[in-house]
């Protein structure tokens, strides 16, 4: 009995959880700076997707420190909330397959 | 315990600790339960149930010397700040840990948050915390040394909080834990604790532990505080 509320307790904090980090991947920059030679000159430029294209922004020659490291910053978040996502999704199937008991505990 | 949850409540212990904080703070809750059965019950059965919450006990005089930004000091583990509404309580949470912070309800009672600005958080107030911090020990976990509450303290303050759980599961649980670790520390010669403890508390809450040991077949207990 008090494994089935610790169950229902934990799969109500995984779902809480993904909206949660699914709200802080909203909030990151989107795209990824870049530096592209042309000509033997570097120009930057943010990369995104929109509607399954890819497209470049550019930003100049030069930019600040402060923005490459937004960025930067903004890849490793990415890629770490990411992974903690898909690891948020397997609990939640976990659990409500166990809770419907077609999962062994 | 798995590995990675294991690894992940390490990591933010050892940061606790670099950062002042863990020597000011007691750990509460069901993570107490495997520091119990592998530092004071010489690895005794006990139950592994717990959830993902690990929180931690602040007392109303602890005075933090550093400001440690929490929130920003665990960012790169993956922890994010969770606000719940409309009360106001932060949570860090984590897909294996859900960290938060707790203070000793007194008087009246309020629904706000204790504020922590030392450690950019804030703790949730719960009566009959102060049950725990009466009486505590510290244990070498992984060269750390974290300070929990004496077992004792603890399985009476299960039995307590259960009288009062409104959630059948929650209390199902609570009584189930605090039954455990009582009769464990009955065979850890531990009776004359238990013994002093219940007579300090108050007469309502006694009536309502016998109810409650009365309730769930807790004889040989019943037997010894009698």
């Amino acid at each position: 009995m008090a494994i089935k509320g610790v169950l229902k307790e934990e799969l109500e904090n995984s779902i809480k959880m993904q909206k949660k980090y699914e709200e802080e991947l909203q909030k990151l920059p989107v795209g990824s700076l870049i530096k592209k030679k042309i000509k033997g000159h570097e120009y930057y430029y943010i990369v995104m997707r929109e509607n399954g294209k890819v497209k470049f922004v550019y930003k100049g020659k030069r930019v600040s420190e402060a923005l490459v490291e937004e960025y930067a910053r903004a890849k490793e978040m990415r890629a770490k909330y990411r992974k903690l996502l898909s690891q948020l999704k397997k609990q939640i199937k976990f659990l409500k397959g166990a809770l419907r008991g077609q999962e062994s505990i | 315990m798995d590995k990675s949850q294991y690894d992940i409540c390490l990591e933010v212990l050892i940061r606790l600790d670099d950062s002042g904080i863990l020597s000011k703070v007691i750990l509460i809750g069901s993570w107490c339960l495997p520091l119990y059965r592998d530092l004071y019950f010489c690895d005794r059965e006990i139950s592994a149930l717990r959830t993902r919450d690990i929180d931690f006990l602040v007392s109303r005089e602890t005075k933090f010397n550093n400001k440690v930004d929490l929130p920003a000091l665990l960012e790169d583990l993956g922890f994010i700040l969770d606000h719940s509404f409309p009360e106001g309580y932060v949570k860090l949470i984590h897909p294996e840990l859900i960290i938060e912070f707790l203070v000793p309800e007194i008087g009246r009672g309020t629904s706000k948050p204790y504020p922590l600005p030392e450690l950019a958080m804030n703790a949730q107030r719960l009566r009959f915390l102060g049950l725990l911090e009466n009486d505590t020990i510290i244990v070498d976990f992984s060269g750390l040394k974290v300070t929990l509450p004496h077992p004792v303290n603890f399985g009476l303050h299960k039995i307590i909080v259960s009288t009062r759980r409104k959630n059948i599961d929650k209390k199902a649980k609570d009584i189930e834990v605090g039954l455990e670790v009582l009769r464990l520390c009955i065979n850890n010669k531990d009776e004359p604790k238990l013994v002093e403890l219940f007579k300090n508390i108050s007469q309502k809450q006694r009536k309502k532990v016998i109810k409650s040991f009365e309730d769930n077949e807790a004889e040989d207990i019943l037997e010894i505080l009698n």
